[in-house]
C-alpha cells in the first residue's frame, strides 16, 4: 500500500449521501417533465 | 355476416394500434429502471459491508499487450490495498510481441507480487485464457478473492478496497465496478459510449442492485470470492461469447448475490471506430442470445435463492434483447394503419412519439445528473442518442402547431411548395423511421472505411442516433445466431491511450 486510504473501508457515509442526492435529482427531473407536460397541454388547448 | 366482418375489422385495427404502441414499451421500461435508481439510497448492500481485505489474485488475460501491460502493473501496485495481499497474475496467451519480457521485468521490480503464466498455444478466446490462470491459482489456498480485469483498464486507487468490503458478507459471491470510458483524447464515438455507460452501468446496475439481481459483471472488473469461484466449477464458461454474463447468471443461480459498487471506478478504452464497436457489440449481443437460450427455464419464473426470474428483471432484459423486433413491428403496424385508416394512424403515431418524448426527457435529464462529470463532456451525445431525425419527430408530435407552421412556411420561403404527394411520402417516412433508422445506422458502418466515410459516418450517427446503431448490431446478432455463424473472438483494437481525468 503506497498511500493510506483517506477513510476507513467500512465508512459508507459519502456513498449514501451521493445516493440520497440521486433520489433528489430524480424527483427534480420528474417535476421538470411534469411541468413540461402541463405547459404543452395548456399551450395546445 | 356484415356484423362479424365489421367486428373482425375493428379487432384488426386495434391489434395494429397495439402493435404500434409496443414501440413505447422499451422506453417506458427504461424510465421504470431509472425510477428504481432513486430507490438505491434505501435498497443497497452498504448495510452489510465491513473491513475486509482478502488476499486477492488479479487475473489479467493478455495477448500482445506490450504497450500497456507494464503501466497497468505499476498502477495496480499503487492501489490502496496491502501489497502483501495482492498478486498480479498475467496470463500471457502466447503473445508474439514483447509482453513476456515486460512482465518478467515487472516480476523483478515487484518480487512476489507479479506472476507470469504463459500459454504456449493461444488464440482460443478470453475464457480459455482465464481458465489457464484459474487452474493454477486454485492449486494452492493463497487466493481468497479473485479479480478478473483487462490488461489496459485503470483502477482508481480506492476501487479495489471499495469492492472487497462487500465480500465481508458471505452471501455475496461477486462484485463489479463502474466502468467509465477513458479514451484520450477520445472521439465523437467514445463520447456516445461514455454517455451509454451512464445509462447501461451507472443507472441500470444501480436499479439491478435495488431489484437484488445483476445482469452482468463488467468484463474488466469482476471480483469473486474464492468460494464463488469454486461453486461455479472453478472455471469460466467457454461455450459462449458472453462468458462474463454466464458467470454472473451462474453465480446467482448458485444462490450468491452479485453486487454493483458504483463508487468503485475503473477507466477503460472503448472502440474509436464504428467497425471496431460493431465487432465488440456483435460479440456481446450474440452472447446475450446464447445466455437467453441457455437460461430459458429462468425467465419470468420466480425461484427461491435468486431473483433472475423476477418480472422486472425479465422486462428489462427482453426490452433490450427484442428491441429491433419491437421497432420493426411498431413501424410495420404504423405503415399498415396508414393505408387502412389514416386518421387513426396519425393519432397513434402522435401518441407513440409523445410518450417516447416524455420518457426521453426524463431519462436523458436524469442520466446526465447521475454522473455529472461524464455528463459535462457527453451531453451533446446524450441529447443526440436517439438521433436528430427522431428528435425532430418527437418535437413535431409534441408541438404540432408550430412544427406544422414551420413545415409549411419554411419550404415556401425557400421557393418550394410541397405537394400533397410529397407530404404523404414524408409522413410514410416518419412512420417507417423506427425500422429504417437501423438500416441507415448499418449504412454508417458501411460508409466508414470509404473515401468520405470519415466525415459522412459521424454525421450519419448523429442523424440516425447511437441507439439505432446498437439496435442494428442486435439485429445482426439474431441473423448470425440463426445461421450458426462461427464464434470468433475478435479482440477489440486498443491504442493504450486511456487515462483518468486529472
Amino acid at each position: 500500500m503506497t498511500r493510506p486510504p483517506d477513510r476507513p473501508q467500512d465508512d459508507t457515509t459519502e456513498e449514501l449521501r451521493y445516493e440520497r442526492r440521486l433520489a433528489l435529482k430524480a424527483l427534480t427531473v420528474l417535476a421538470v417533465v411534469a411541468v413540461l407536460v402541463v405547459v404543452r397541454q395548456l399551450w395546445l388547448v | 355476416m356484415t356484423e362479424a366482418l365489421r367486428l373482425l375489422a375493428d379487432v384488426g385495427l386495434w391489434l395494429l394500434v397495439a402493435g404500434v404502441l409496443i414501440g413505447v414499451v422499451p422506453l417506458l421500461a427504461a424510465s421504470y429502471q431509472f425510477l428504481l435508481v432513486a430507490l438505491h439510497h434505501r435498497r443497497h448492500h452498504y448495510g452489510q459491508v465491513a473491513r475486509h481485505l482478502p488476499r486477492t489474485a488479479i487475473l489479467i488475460p493478455a495477448w500482445n499487450e506490450e504497450a500497456v501491460i507494464g503501466a497497468s502493473i505499476d498502477r495496480l501496485m499503487q492501489l490502496e490495498y496491502p501489497t502483501e495481499s495482492l498478486r498480479i497474475c498475467v496470463v500471457d496467451d502466447a503473445s508474439t510481441d514483447g509482453t513476456p519480457d515486460v512482465v518478467r521485468a515487472k516480476m523483478a521490480e515487484y518480487p512476489g507480487s507479479v506472476v507470469h503464466m504463459r500459454r504456449e498455444q493461444g488464440g482460443q478466446g478470453k475464457a480459455h485464457t482465464l481458465n489457464h490462470g484459474l487452474a493454477l491459482l486454485l492449486e494452492d489456498d493463497w487466493m481468497e478473492a479473485l479479480l478478473i480485469m483487462d490488461a489496459d483498464v485503470i483502477y482508481e486507487p480506492a476501487s479495489l478496497r471499495l469492492m472487497t468490503r462487500h465480500l465481508a458478507d458471505p452471501k455475496v459471491g461477486a462484485v463489479t465496478a463502474y466502468i467509465k470510458e477513458g479514451s484520450r483524447p477520445g472521439s465523437y464515438l467514445t463520447r456516445f459510449i461514455g454517455y451509454e455507460y451512464i445509462t447501461a452501468q451507472a443507472a441500470a446496475r444501480r436499479s439491478q442492485n435495488v431489484l437484488g439481481v445483476l445482469a452482468c459483471l463488467a468484463g474488466g472488473a469482476q471480483l469473486h470470492s474464492r468460494a464463488n469461484v469454486e461453486a461455479i466449477g472453478g472455471r469460466i464458461d467457454t461455450s459462449s461469447l458472453a462468458e462474463d454474463t454466464f458467470t454472473t447468471f451462474k453465480t446467482q443461480v448458485q444462490g450468491r448475490r452479485v453486487v454493483f459498487e458504483p463508487h468503485a471506478v475503473v477507466w477503460a478504452e472503448e472502440p474509436g471506430s464504428i467497425d471496431s464497436l460493431w465487432k465488440q457489440r456483435l460479440r456481446w449481443a450474440r452472447g446475450n442470445v446464447q445466455v437467453t437460450r441457455q437460461f430459458k427455464h429462468l425467465w419470468f419464473r420466480s425461484q427461491p435463492g435468486h431473483r433472475l426470474g423476477s418480472f422486472s428483471f425479465g422486462l428489462f432484459w427482453f426490452c433490450l434483447f427484442l428491441l429491433p423486433v419491437i421497432m420493426i413491428v411498431a413501424s410495420a403496424c404504423l405503415v399498415t394503419l396508414y393505408f387502412v385508416d389514416f386518421p387513426l394512424s396519425w393519432r397513434t403515431f402522435s401518441l407513440l412519439w409523445i410518450l417516447n418524448g416524455v420518457c426521453y426527457v426524463f431519462i436523458t435529464g436524469f442520466a446526465l445528473l447521475i454522473d455529472p462529470d461524464t455528463g459535462r463532456h457527453t451531453w451533446k451525445e446524450g441529447l443526440a442518442f436517439p438521433g436528430l431525425i427522431s428528435l425532430a419527430i418527437i418535437l413535431y408530435a409534441c408541438f404540432p402547431r408550430p412544427a406544422r407552421w414551420l413545415l409549411h412556411h419554411g419550404p415556401h420561403a425557400l421557393g418550394v411548395d410541397l405537394t400533397t404527394r410529397e407530404v404523404r411520402a414524408a409522413v410514410l417516412f416518419a412512420y417507417a423511421w423506427l425500422a429504417l433508422a437501423m438500416v441507415v445506422a448499418w449504412l454508417a458502418k458501411l460508409a466508414e472505411p470509404r473515401r468520405f466515410g470519415r466525415v459522412l459516418s459521424p454525421v450519419l450517427v448523429y442523424v440516425v442516433g447511437y441507439g439505432p446503431l446498437l439496435c442494428a448490431v442486435t439485429f445482426t446478432s439474431y441473423v448470425k445466431e440463426l445461421r450458426g455463424a462461427a464464434m470468433t473472438w475478435d479482440k477489440t483494437e486498443k491504442s493504450g491511450k486511456v487515462g483518468m481525468p486529472t
